[in-house]
């Protein structure tokens, strides 16, 4: 039992765990082979374990299994063929019953759809109605626009000319014809590219950040701190 | 609702196997119900769940008093949650059952790859084993270690590193298909160059030389990395959530009267 | 010119390996042999984030306010989510401002946000109970009515903290009790749960919580709609937001340390784009001139 006494002995063990689990996924970018598949499996195993333990520890035994067993809140029993009404799902003949608990949720969800949305969309929209179009807001103007501080009221004419044509781009409701409508959603979806470009250079931020993070596991915890012995 | 008062004692396991009972013979009446009676029930019990949070939304609050900004249906909030909070950790199980059912099935029948299927099972347990023990026995160094080696050493582990290799994809596929086709394509490329050239230190030394004040500044990639983002990014963002906001409210609203449809709404039942 | 268009076609058929091998030693090499790199200029948004702390910090009719840092991520976004946690973290704590961390996507976000705020509060002389509170986690689905209720009531509605211990009596929490009683929000996130925040607390008290955002850079460019509108009043965008809060703070942490491999390997896109592109015209090119002969 000495081993699970020593916590620094333990630490550099999951280090070194840590590190061939890593590199054990990156076997694949080599070729699709059966270290990689054992640690996938490794990895589905243990994301589930964690489920389970989590499930139990953060939802079931603080709000359903105490409150029910040492609070005496017995009605929480009901939960119990609730919650089986899930399982029927592996019921041909009575398929039908999990329906009605996946409706509970459908429900659920869209009620709650409402008020999310009100509350989360209409300031935005309001602020974007609301941007002044003829006098420039010198003071209230941050310090990195485009052109700025002289064009505040061009770059908010050009915020809303985006937001206009991009939703005109998006509308499928009716056929577009003529020549006004085809013509703003072509440029809306010029504009949307712009997005686009500006979404996919932040991914790839984001990408390169979380590899980042894994090397430097590699090299500074792994190689340096165990493998070399040598920390800071 | 004398009935529903917290219990002690024996008493309090009487009420939980006679609740477990009255569900059970629920479940057991429900599977009598007549097929035609399906479906108006799964409505019923879909518009009443949706009733009470879009009711509680809508119906007026209080102005005054001690209840100031909420409505009859506000006390009921946080129980009708709890409730669907842990209902939604039962279903847990049914994933549980199915990976199960596979991986089970493949070692009992020794089907091709069934070891990778023994390393699955055996880490579900060598994970939720130590994690729940050590729930129970606080002090017990075994747990802790045990939980550590499988979390620390390998849960944290395998999932970034299976979060990060999408870099290396990145890469691949900025080399082989970001290419400039098509007008659109072109300025999805130069978008993105400004960008990612605007948000690293060696690229914002190319502009470096220009000056941090006056209108040449504009030119500064950084500056013109946050116009991209905040001028024409942001509408564009804003134009796709509302038309994703609306699109998901007119579900909701189909969803929440049962007039969806598609296979799963219109199987039979 | 010839030589060069059919070495540039040629190249379109390198091995994917040789890419991902490049990248590998493009962000390693840096790691090791400690490649200079300039700082990285600060963003707007990451500046307007530090002077909200900052003003917050000085107005003495709102500092006394408890500040709820919300680390809703797990360690696979850890590289970026976990560098903006210990940056806001050095600036709360040596601007001496109270906090309560709180985690609700996932149960992992509670241990990461308590082992940052653990490393961090023997230097800054914080102690736990005294100075910071920890709220726990709670399901994602059994927040929007804890939240709705909070307004009214914070330490009966979220009961305990992550040891058992009702909030009730705990020193910090003391004069805690409505939603005016929140002094700033910060989120740390790496999946969509701002939105509770906005929708259910921001804006539900006397006046509006100043919330900040620390999101991955994939999620970033879809909360610049939220700061046009005021209802975020800064953001740090993943790494390199972590990375410009260090420089503000001059606080150097990961960030400010892999300031040089984030550079580099992002550079070595934009080059095999540029690369990629050049052999798209080459091929073109070449098509062309075999034509005319």
């Amino acid at each position: 039992m000495g081993l699970f006494d020593n916590a620094p002995l333990i630490k550099v063990i999951s280090v070194w765990l840590a590190a061939l689990c890593t590199l054990g996924i990156y076997s694949v970018l080599y070729k699709e082979n059966k270290v990689f598949r054992f640690f996938e499996h490794l990895f589905i195993g243990l994301a589930t374990g964690y489920t389970i333990y989590t499930t139990w520890n953060d939802v079931l035994k603080p709000r359903w299994w105490e409150p029910m067993t040492t609070k005496g809140m017995w009605w929480w029993a009901f939960a119990v063929p609730a919650g089986l009404l899930f399982y029927f799902i592996y019921s041909k003949k009575h398929a039908w019953l999990s329906r009605l608990i996946f409706g509970l949720f459908f429900g659920a969800a869209a009620g709650r759809a409402f008020q999310g949305f009100a509350a989360f969309y209409f300031p935005q929209i309001r602020a974007a109605v609301n941007m002044p179009l003829l006098n420039p807001p010198e003071a209230a103007a941050p310090t990195a626009y485009f052109l700025t501080p002289f064009s505040a009221v061009l770059n908010n004419l050009l915020f809303l000319a985006i937001l206009v044509s991009v939703m005109t781009y998006f509308f499928f409701s009716f056929e577009q014809k003529g020549k006004i409508t085809p013509a703003i959603a072509r440029i809306g979806r010029f504009l949307l590219m712009f997005a686009f470009g500006a979404i996919f250079g932040s991914t790839i931020m984001a990408r390169m950040s979380l590899l980042i993070g894994r090397i430097h596991f590699l090299i500074h915890d792994w190689i340096q701190g165990v493998l070399l012995n040598r920390t800071g | 609702m004398g009935l529903f008062v917290p219990q002690s004692g024996p008493l309090l396991w009487l009420f939980i196997v006679g609740a477990l009972l009255f569900g059970g013979l629920c479940l057991f009446l429900l599977t009598l119900a007549p097929p035609r009676a399906r479906k108006p029930l799964i409505a019923a019990v879909t518009f009443l769940a949706g009733l009470f949070f879009a009711a509680e939304f809508f119906w007026p609050v209080a102005t005054s008093g001690d209840n100031i900004g909420k409505n009859f249906l506000t006390p009921y909030l946080k129980p009708v949650s709890d409730m669907t909070t842990v209902l939604q950790a039962f279903a847990l199980g049914v994933g549980i059952y199915s990976l199960l059912n596979v991986h089970l099935r493949a070692i009992a029948r020794r089907r091709q790859g069934w070891g990778f299927s023994v390393v699955l099972v055996g880490s579900i347990l060598a994970i939720a084993v130590p994690a729940l023990w050590k729930e129970y026995d606080r002090e017990n160094t075994v747990a802790r270690g045990l939980y550590t080696l499988a979390y620390d050493g390998g849960f944290n582990a395998l999932n970034a590193a299976m979060f990060s290799i999408v870099a290396f994809y990145i890469v691949s596929a900025a080399y082989r298909a970001f290419r400039a086709r098509s007008v659109e394509a072109t300025i999805l490329l130069c978008s993105a160059l400004v960008v990612i050239l605007g948000q690293i230190a060696v690229g914002q030394a190319l502009t470096s030389w220009l000056p941090a004040e006056g209108f040449a500044a504009n030119f500064r990639l950084e500056i013109l990395r946050n116009w991209i983002l905040t001028r024409v990014n942001a509408p564009a963002v804003l134009a796709i959530e509302l038309g994703i906001g609306i699109g998901a409210l007119a579900t909701s609203l189909r969803l929440w009267l049962s007039l969806e449809q598609g296979s799963y709404f219109e199987e039979e039942v | 010119m010839r030589p060069l268009l059919v070495l540039l076609v040629r190249g379109q058929r390198i091995d994917r390996r040789v890419l991902y091998l490049l990248l590998a030693a493009t962000v390693a090499l840096p790691m090791v042999i400690r490649l200079p790199v300039p700082p990285v200029a600060i963003t707007p948004q990451s500046r307007q984030f530090f002077r909200t702390v900052e003003q917050f910090a000085d107005d003495p009719a709102r500092r006394h306010k408890l500040v709820i840092l919300c680390t809703n991520y797990g360690s696979g976004t850890s590289a970026e989510n976990q560098t903006q946690t210990e940056a806001v973290l050095h600036h709360l704590m040596r601007k001496r401002l109270k906090f309560a961390l709180f985690a609700f996507s996932t149960p992992q976000g509670r241990e990461l946000g308590k082992a940052s705020a653990e490393k961090l509060a023997s230097r800054y002389g914080y102690e736990y109970g005294r100075d910071y509170v920890h709220f726990g986690f709670r399901p994602p689905d059994s927040v929007e009515p804890l939240l709705k209720a909070a307004v009214r009531d914070i330490p009966g509605n979220f009961g305990n903290d992550i040891n058992g211990t009702p909030l009730a009596e705990i020193p910090v929490m003391q004069g805690i009790r409505t939603v005016n009683d929140i002094g700033m929000i910060v989120e740390v996130a790496s999946s969509n749960t701002l939105q509770l925040w906005i929708a259910f607390f921001q804006r539900v008290g006397e006046e509006p919580i100043p919330t900040l955002y620390c999101p991955t850079n994939v999620m970033a460019p879809e909360a610049f709609p939220l700061l046009a509108s005021g209802q975020l009043s800064g953001m740090l965008a993943g790494l390199n937001g972590a990375t410009e809060y260090e420089q503000l703070l001059n606080e150097p942490g990961f960030g400010s340390g892999v300031s040089a491999p984030l550079s580099y390997s992002q550079l070595l896109i934009v080059l095999l784009i540029a690369l990629g592109n050049a052999g798209m015209f080459a091929q073109r090119r070449l098509a062309r001139l075999r034509e005319e002969e």
